[in-house]
């Protein structure tokens, strides 16, 4: 814990922090996902029994007409963006290293758009090709997939 | 963090879950009394009470209203680094948040001259040494920067 002093050194603040540490479950659907992603690099949409919606990343219950997800479609690696945002400046939690862009992809074969990461390259932009960048360790988690670069 | 929960897994194993961290900062704002609180503990190493204006009662910390009568407390007190044992536990499970080494106590103080307790930490004293009633005198950090740690932990007199 530090405490805050302006100029005359006059106590203000007490600056601390808490930390919560938390294991989040990932379930049957999105712990295939991961496993896919981790094991082999591969992205792995969720076919709705009902009207054929291919979710990425997949869920149990499709969010167009609420029937169950029936079976598992790769998609990808080639997606495009249909929406970006540019960050400038650090965040706490920030998910990478400023500055960089949040991305909405649409993977080839999907029918959702996925959060993910961007280098701010200025090519990064709505309908721009991307395709993922694999970490060489993976551990099974989103951030396997590093980030989204324009498909060269 | 997510190397911690899949660390010895192997490749195959499934995975169920994912771990993470949520690190809150926050600055609590000292306000008027806290902040010539911590300021004497910083620059004169002293304990400040304050005396309410209608009961006479020394709270510690000092805060502008006495909470057994509700009338302004404005008269400022110095305490002694002194005082008398009321209660204390011994911790011995780790907290999140927490660096303390186990096991650690964690005692009320009565400083003399204040009317309400104090909590603090004590050391330099094994759990099964403790007494309630015990004689207690701080032990000041030598790097104080105007929190409660700027007062180490509590002692044995002996």
């Amino acid at each position: 814990m530090h405490s805050g002093q302006s100029e005359e050194s006059e106590l203000t603040y007490l600056e601390g922090e808490i930390k919560c540490p938390y294991s989040w479950s990932t379930g049957e659907i999105a712990g295939a996902f991961l496993e896919s992603l981790r094991d082999r690099g591969t992205i792995l949409g969720a076919v709705c029994g009902g009207c054929g919606t291919v979710a990425v990343p997949p869920q149990s219950y499709c969010e167009a007409c609420g029937a169950s997800m029936k079976d598992w479609s790769e998609v990808g690696p080639t997606g495009v963006v249909m929406s970006w945002a540019r960050v400038t400046d650090h965040f706490q939690g920030a998910p990478a290293e400023a500055p960089f862009r949040f991305v909405l992809v649409r993977l080839a074969g999907a029918d959702t758009s996925m959060l993910h990461l961007a280098p701010d390259d200025e090519r990064i932009k709505i309908g721009a090709k991307v395709v993922p960048e694999f970490r060489e360790e993976r551990t099974g988690s989103i951030t396997d997939i590093k980030w989204f670069v324009p498909e060269s | 963090m997510v190397e911690e929960v899949n660390k010895g897994a192997g490749r195959r194993e499934p995975v169920t879950q994912v771990a993470g961290e949520l690190d809150l900062l926050f600055h609590y704002a000292y306000g008027e009394q806290y902040r010539r609180f911590y300021e004497e503990m910083r620059d004169n190493k002293r304990i400040m009470g304050i005396r309410c204006s209608k009961c006479g009662a020394v709270l510690l910390p000092p805060r502008p209203y006495c909470g057994f009568c509700f009338e302004p407390a404005d008269q400022w007190v110095e305490l002694a680094d002194e005082g008398t044992l009321i209660t204390y536990t011994v911790v011995h499970q780790p907290l999140t948040g927490r660096s303390l080494r186990l096991p650690f106590i964690y005692a009320f103080i009565a400083l003399d001259g204040a009317d309400v307790q104090f909590p603090h930490l004590l050391g330099e004293i094994e759990p099964d040494e403790v007494e309630v009633g015990m004689r207690v005198k701080a032990v000041w950090a030598e790097k104080r920067e105007g929190a409660l740690l700027d007062i180490k932990y509590f002692r044995p007199l002996r």
